[in-house]
């Protein structure tokens, strides 16, 4: 058994050459012992010191689309365009200035600006699971679909492969600096491996997962679902001391990943796990670690979402024109790239920084921006006008996201949200529980008045293909909140439309008892008569008594009289003739205020 | 094209309905139809008596002094009954009333029958459309377009009938618009009221929407004069009707030839016999 010498600053010149027990790591396993003691974080801090002043080449700016046929690149922002034949079994990779793909047993690399290939190595039927490139060698981590199939390879710009690792532990995503490479593995370590000599120079243990080596913008990272950054304090990783970045825990659509395992693969096809995603860059400019923009993307198929670092708070929201297959974060802004193969430039508020085509429809994409800033040529609109664009965009299955939506939208203090509720209840592509939840909000709001006022204009219209009557109730309940008597008469005229729903007459009947002036006398005296003794069910009983109590309140002497009438009158129905007795009998008890219904009994309905 | 939206004149009947009622016991007013009418014969109807059995309260009354009028034909129990409706009363009442005022046909009777066209109960509904349009009432042409734009099938059905009935030429607009919409009764009504390019319109939806739907309005038009629907669309019709070639298109131009007026245009009619015999309706398009 091969043990774990400890560091001391002595032999940190050793690292080059023996991280565990000094053994050379060639053949299957070699490097991938757990049998090894941690060293307390010394060979790599030792490692970090030694490779501090090289930098990781960042990757070039650019998108690479997937179809059955072809990859498709687009350098970003300039746009210009190129494309290769022959598909990719998994997404590709942007590795440097090259793009790193994988198909039918070979794994090949392109040159990001151009689409040429640089080489072609065989994989034995592997598929690539992670690359990365320091500017003179490719690394990455191939595997089968079946576990225990994990492949590092080596290989310099000529295709020559330096170094083959087969293991039968699970090799994440791998990154590359100066020559060394770093392979995490067995979820808890990153193994930095000599390329060239393929000896094991130092090894980290990491107190959380770790599948992903990453080389952001020149940086490296370790982790998964946090990160750890390669710099001097990553001997103190292993104590949880090391530079840490991580997202803020907040439920979104579909549970998006943000890397995701890096010992999967991720395959090209229709698969959802393409289109449900988050992108970040973190960095540690300015000294504490935190992410470009002070914002992540995450995407459910055409929606993306622009979220806070800070408390995952919605900061701009975007719809695109295809499910995203690929984002990626700048340092200034963000990329999206979706099935259209549009790649969408985003600015870091959101708004519009340009665009490019990739010239084909796509079944997934890549791209990699880490390293450019993307100034805003647009200002986004309102962020309550960015959720309704969105919500109107997405599709009746896509209720998880409609529902975040719906719950950003009301958090915004902006009348215009009253419309957006309003549309989302008339719009046939809501599925009724949403619409329900919108019905709900739409009582409780208290600005937007000319929105409200506009939408009790428009009733059901089978001639215009007004098919969906306006949310009468929940509009009834919050202009009767704010006492906004200029809804009168068009609450009157409803009350008197067959189309409205009878719990919403119920509820314009309850504001009207509250609201109505003389004016709407006739309107509520047509509407009493025509029901006081047809009222047949609750509803409609509870709207008769409430316009009876209006007629008490505004219509003087005759309204009075045709209120008394109708209680007596044998032919009333029963629970009508009842309220109004009771609406009578407190008039009499308290001459000049009668008592309507309390609109706030009504509020907590659809 | 935008529809005029007859909502505000209705709600002005409605208006009327219930000015003229706004008290209980008031005695309904006159709409302007009658107030200019000369003083009617004396009535054989028992008005006081109607008047006191329909304001009893009891159903079997009401029912029976509405029977009374309804069989006595008598217009001057018709706003006895206006009254009524403007009231209120339960269904059945309610039901018989509206019934009643169709057999009284009387056109002042729009009014107090414009609200009930509105009525959440189908069959009240319903049945005050049919009696309007027994009135003739000068209001029903707005109430039946109003009608022809609500939610209810059987509703859309009866207005777009009535709208021919009564020749409301303003609805051809939104009678086109809801042919296509499985409003087949609009097809009769527009074969009575269009013109024009509203005709070739309607004809040009022949060969779009399915035969039946079309049927019912091509007779009417082939029969129109020649000042409504010119002589070239009617040939048009009659030769894509020959060229459809199947049973009903041609039965249906049988039915035309024999329904042809004395005075119709001779060209349409030699149209139609020469169709009839499998030619092209006119020698030139041979």
């Amino acid at each position: 058994m091969r043990s774990f010498k400890p560091w001391s600053a002595l032999a940190s010149m050793a690292l080059l050459t023996s991280a565990c027990g000094g053994n050379i790591a060639k053949g299957v396993g070699a490097p991938f012992s757990e049998t090894c003691q941690s060293d307390q974080g010394k060979s790599i801090a030792a490692l970090e010191e030694r490779l501090r002043s090289a930098k990781a080449p960042p990757a070039a700016p650019v998108a690479v689309g997937v179809n059955e046929t072809g990859l498709y690149g687009v350098t970003l922002p300039s746009g210009k365009r190129w494309a290769h034949q022959g598909t990719a079994d998994t997404v590709p990779i942007v590795a440097g200035e090259l793009v790193v793909a994988s198909h039918a047993g070979a794994l090949f690399a392109l040159d990001a600006k151009s689409g040429r290939q640089l080489w072609s190595v065989p994989i034995e039927n592997r598929k690539l699971r992670g690359a990365g490139d320091d500017g003179n060698v490719t690394v990455a981590v191939v595997a089968g679909e079946s576990p225990g199939k994990s492949r590092f390879v080596a290989v310099t710009r000529t295709g020559e492969v330096l170094r083959t690792i087969d293991s039968k532990v699970e090799l994440g995503f791998p990154a590359v600096k100066a020559g060394i490479a770093f392979i995490p593995w067995s979820s808890q370590y990153v193994t930095a491996i000599d390329v060239k000599t393929g000896d094991e120079v130092a090894r980290l243990l990491v107190r959380e997962i770790v599948t992903q080596a990453r080389n952001f913008n020149g940086d490296l990272w370790f982790g998964e679902k946090g990160l750890v950054r390669f710099d001097d304090k990553i001997g103190l990783a292993t104590t949880n001391q090391g530079t840490h970045v991580d997202l803020p825990a907040r439920p979104l659509p579909g549970k998006p990943l943000w890397l995701g395992s890096g010992n999967q693969l991720w395959p090209v096809g229709n698969s959802a796990r393409l289109k449900i995603r988050i992108s970040a860059l973190p960095t540690a400019a300015g000294g504490s670690p935190h992410f470009t923009n002070h914002a992540y993307l995450a995407s459910y198929f055409r929606v993306v979402l622009g979220l806070s670092e800070q408390d995952g708070s919605v900061r701009f929201v975007k719809s695109l024109g295809g499910d995203a297959l690929g984002m990626s974060a700048a340092q200034q802004g963000f990329a999206v790239c979706d099935a259209s193969g549009k790649v969408s430039l985003v600015s870091e508020k959101g708004g519009d920084a340009g665009s490019a085509e990739l010239g084909a429809r796509l079944t997934a994409c890549a791209l990699d921006v880490s390293a450019i800033s993307l100034p805003e040529t647009q200002a986004p609109p309102a962020l309550a006008e960015q959720i309704g664009q969105a919500l109107s965009d997405l599709t009746p299955d896509m209720a998880v996201a409609q529902k975040l939506l719906v719950d950003e939208l009301t958090k915004q203090d902006d009348p215009l949200v009253t419309k957006i509720l309003i549309d989302l209840t008339s719009s046939a592509k809501i599925p009724p529980d949403l619409r329900a939840a919108a019905r709900k909000l739409i009582a409780t709001r208290r600005s937007g008045k000319q929105y409200m006022l506009a939408a009790l204009e428009r009733h059901y219209d089978y001639v215009s293909d007004v098919l969906l009557p306006p949310p009468l109730g929940p509009l009834a309940d919050a202009l009767a909140a704010m006492n906004e008597v200029s809804a009168t008469p068009l609450l009157a005229r409803h009350l008197n439309d067959p189309a409205n729903e009878m719990a919403d007459v119920e509820r314009a009947a309850v504001a009207l008892g509250k609201l109505a002036t003389p004016a709407e006398y006739e309107d509520l005296r047509t509407f009493f008569a025509l029901y006081r003794a047809t009222a047949d069910e609750p509803s409609l009983v509870k709207a008769v008594v409430a316009v009876g109590g209006a007629l008490l309140r505004i219509g003087g002497a005759p309204g009075k009289t045709v209120v008394e009438r109708a209680a007596q009158d044998p032919l009333t129905q029963v629970d009508v003739k009842r309220g109004l007795g009771a609406l009578l009998a407190e008039q009499s008890a308290a001459p000049g205020t009668p008592k309507t219904t309390n609109v706030a009994q009504t509020a907590q309905r659809p | 094209m935008p529809v005029r939206n007859p909502r505000t004149l209705i709600i002005s009947a409605a208006l009327l309905l219930t000015a003229s009622a706004s008290v209980w016991a008031a005695p309904p007013q006159a709409g302007p139809a009658t107030a200019a009418k000369p003083a009617a014969p004396k009535s054989k109807l028992d008005l006081p008596g109607l008047q006191k059995a329909l304001e009893s309260g009891d159903a079997a009354q009401m029912v029976s002094a509405l029977d009374t009028i309804s069989k006595s034909g008598d217009p001057a129990g018709a706003p006895l009954v206006e009254a009524l409706l403007g009231r209120g009363a339960d269904a059945t009442v309610l039901s018989r009333a509206i019934e009643t005022l169709g057999v009284l046909g009387q056109p002042s009777s729009g009014a107090a029958l414009a609200p009930y066209a509105q009525h959440r109960t189908p069959e009240l509904r319903h049945a005050a459309l049919r009696a309007l349009i027994a009135t003739k009432s000068p209001l029903a042409g707005d109430v039946l377009r109003r009608a022809l734009h609500g939610s209810d099938a059987t509703q859309r059905a009866i207005a777009a009938r009535g709208l021919g009935e009564l020749n409301v030429r303003a609805a051809v607009p939104e009678l086109l618009k809801v042919l296509p919409k499985d409003v087949n009764e609009a097809a009769q009504s527009l074969g009575q009221l269009c013109v024009g390019a509203e005709c070739e319109k309607f004809t040009g939806m022949l060969g779009h929407l399915r035969f039946e739907t079309m049927e019912s309005g091509m007779v009417p038009l082939l029969l129109r004069p020649q000042a409504d629907v010119p002589d070239d669309v009617k040939l048009r019709l009659i030769e894509k009707l020959r060229r459809m070639a199947t049973q009903p298109a041609n039965q249906l131009l049988q039915t035309a030839l024999a329904k042809f007026p004395a005075d119709g245009s001779a060209k349409v009619k030699l149209g139609l016999e020469r169709a009839l015999k499998g030619f092209s309706v006119t020698e030139e398009s041979e």
